[in-house]
């Protein structure tokens, strides 16, 4: 019914468990690896049995985890678990993720932003960049749910959305 | 070459242009995780409201249902095929409206308030009135006083209904509840002519496109369009959209209401309302109880009825009413009302089921349609001994609570002698006589479809009725008698009769017309006879 309180819980536990077995850096590369590899699997996108591949390779933790995750049958619950995991674990290290996205390459404006964000309190800001031309101008910064849209894009989206709204009456 | 419109002068545009806001500030996004029919799950929103607006980047809406641990779910209010995973919606901050204004009048809307009738946009003024929005508390409420005709004898007379009433409509497929509903908005066109119109919003939920085509044009034929407002939802629809739409009625309605004026919605029908309801509920996975209905079924259902009122006469108090919208602040004004007449299907005549019942019991009173009364020929196929109005009463018109104040016992009492008389063949003249005028009264309360009697009318002849006027005429004349009847007062005494008994008033004189007439009208059938 819930399964935001499924999957919780069991990344409460999972980050806990890390923390007893002094794994936690290493429990968080798998975790951030286990859900590439879900991703892809469920996309079906590179290669066949990716998911089969990269189990073996994680660590005891997160095999562990897993084992129980299957025996108490709630393995469709388990992106949801990997997501709780990562908000934990960037909540107790202090780490916001933000995302900058601008129609051309812009590394003295990402320096600005960052810099911009350490004064707001982000001390840690996991930062990607990505580039989308569709953009035109401008760029959309993301810091966890914050969305900054300053793109050209959307502002022309904006300006044609309110003629169509005010001349809708004369059409 | 192009043509130019004249909306496209470069200073019409420059000032347009000058007046887009441009500045760009933070907003609350989130990202789609799930997809399932009509309904997304989203990860982040993190300060969402419940039932808060949510617009997608491409334009589409949702409204917030569930608000969860790590995620909220939310219903779409569009095509579900247009939302793919990680897709991305910000919050509104606004809960979800509709915006009502006077030019609504005469329109069929969605319900968002989008115009469906290609008659393009809706003018006018327009006040912003929430879908959910708590029903006015006790201190704001007055006892139902006023009546609301229908036009047809046998509710005026036996099941009166009340301005701020909810009587519910129920039966099976059929038997004629939308014509009692669709009736019921012609016959307040006389209220319209005189110029304190009823105001009417027809709410067809989950019916076929068609069905609700014909029903527009119908009312637009007889003239009831001028007063009249259509929600449409149909069975294409989303059942967000569905579900909404009572909602939407309701929020119309109480513009008219909270503004002093008089409305009449009709829902037709709560029970597919309840089934979007229920769709809606079991894909966001909330728990599910009889026939699968969630547990707020009853809810859903009580608060939306609950919103029909009569509200207080005084101005004052009126405009302090509870959950006011900021859009209605100063224009409230006291003694408006707001009649709800919901309609429920139920399956091989079972008012036992889970729905019917519930809203049995929310309602002030029911009129209950069977296929039995239907088939033989009575219409409205209203079976009188189970239906009832429980605040009517005290709101009927004098003359009509004089004349037929004793008609719904009387008609008891005739079915329960005519099922002895299937054992035996001879009674004595007291029961046959009983018999006899029960049966005429029968005739009497039969009304063709689109053809609403107006109340002075009515008074005089269930006047004839009660009083046994017809004993000298067998029952196959009757018909032929009301027609005559009617037709001679309206053309010699509408002033000295008709008139004052719509507005109430019978005395001696009066009850001396109606008899002369009546006689008058029976010695011809009665000739006539002789002659065929």
């Amino acid at each position: 019914m819930n399964s935001g309180l499924v999957a919780n819980r069991y990344a409460r536990a999972l980050l806990v468990f890390a923390h007893q077995q002094n794994a936690l850096e290493r429990v968080h590369a798998d975790v951030l690896r286990l859900q590439k590899a879900l991703q892809a699997e469920l996309a079906h996108q590179g290669d066949d049995g990716i998911l089969a591949t990269c189990i073996p390779q994680l660590g005891p933790e997160v095999q562990q985890f897993l084992r129980v995750v299957a025996m108490n049958g709630r393995a469709d619950n388990l992106p949801a678990m990997l997501r709780q995991f990562l908000i934990h674990y960037n909540q107790e290290k202090g780490i916001a993720t933000a995302s900058l996205v601008s129609a051309a390459p812009l590394p003295s404006l990402e320096k600005k932003l960052l810099a911009l964000l350490h004064d707001k309190g982000y001390t840690d800001v996991d930062f990607t960049t990505s580039i989308d031309p569709s953009l035109i101008g401008g760029f959309i910064l993301q810091i966890e749910d914050l969305r900054l849209d300053a793109s050209l894009a959307s502002q022309l989206k904006r300006i044609k959305k309110e003629l169509e709204d005010r001349n809708r009456r004369i059409i | 070459m192009e043509q130019i419109k004249p909306s496209e002068i470069s200073e019409v545009l420059l000032r347009q242009l000058q007046g887009v806001d441009l500045s760009v500030g933070y907003e609350e996004v989130g990202q789609v995780l799930q997809v399932s029919d009509g309904v997304v799950r989203l990860s982040g929103l993190t300060h969402a409201e419940a039932g808060e607006l949510l617009e997608f980047d491409n334009g589409l809406m949702a409204v917030v249902m569930n608000l969860e641990e790590d995620n909220v779910g939310a219903v779409l209010l569009g095509p579900t095929d247009r939302i793919e995973e990680g897709m991305t919606a910000h919050r509104t901050r606004r809960i979800a409206s509709i915006d009502v204004g006077e030019k609504m009048v005469g329109r069929v809307v969605d319900p968002l308030g989008h115009p469906l009738d290609g008659k393009g946009e809706i003018l006018g003024e327009k006040f912003e009135m929430p879908l959910e929005r708590k029903a006015p508390g006790v201190i704001y409420r007055q006892p139902v006083s006023e009546p609301l005709q229908t036009g047809l004898k046998a509710i005026d007379a036996m099941i009166p209904i009340g301005r701020g009433q909810r009587e519910l409509i129920i039966g099976d497929r059929q038997t004629g509840k939308t014509a009692i509903a669709i009736d019921t908005i012609i016959n307040q066109r006389a209220n319209f002519e005189a110029g304190h119109p009823v105001y009417c919003i027809y709410v067809a939920i989950g019916q076929k496109g068609s069905t609700v085509a014909g029903i527009v044009e119908t009312l637009r034929k007889r003239g009831a369009m001028d007063y009249t407002i259509v929600v449409s939802a149909t069975a294409a629809d989303p059942a967000a959209l569905q579900y909404y739409a009572p909602f939407a009625g309701a929020a119309i309605g109480e513009y008219f209401r909270d503004t002093g004026r008089h409305a009449l919605v009709v829902y037709d029908d709560l029970s597919k309302q309840a089934v979007a309801y229920r769709e809606v509920s079991l894909v966001l996975r909330r728990p599910s109880g009889r026939e699968a209905y969630p547990g707020d079924i009853f809810y859903l259902h009580s608060r939306l009825l609950e919103r029909a009122a009569k509200i207080i006469n005084q101005q004052e108090v009126a405009e302090k009413m509870n959950d006011l919208p900021e859009s209605l602040r100063g224009r409230v004004r006291p003694g408006g009302s707001l009649t709800a007449l919901p309609i429920i299907e139920t399956q091989a005549g079972d008012v036992a089921a889970y729905i019917p019942t519930n809203v049995i019991s929310i309602t002030d009173g029911q009129i209950f349609l069977e296929t039995d009364l239907f088939n033989q020929g009575f219409r409205p196929a209203i079976n009188v001994g189970i239906s009832v109005s429980r605040v009517g009463g005290s709101a009927q018109v004098k003359s009509m609570k004089k004349v037929a104040g004793t008609l719904k016992i009387d008609q008891a009492q005739y079915r329960e002698l005519e099922s002895f008389t299937k054992f035996s063949s001879d009674m004595d003249t007291v029961t046959s006589l009983t018999i006899d005028k029960g049966r005429k009264n029968n005739q009497l309360l039969i009304q063709p479809q689109y053809s609403p009697m107006p109340v002075g009318e009515q008074v005089a002849i269930l006047y004839c009725g009660t009083r046994g006027l017809m004993k000298d005429i067998p029952v196959s004349r009757v018909q032929e008698f009301q027609t005559e009847f009617l037709s001679r007062m309206r053309l010699m005494h509408r002033a000295d009769a008709l008139e004052p008994l719509a507005a109430g008033r019978i005395d001696a004189d009066i009850q001396r017309i109606i008899e002369a007439v009546a006689a008058e009208v029976i010695q011809r059938i009665k000739v006539k006879e002789e002659v065929e």
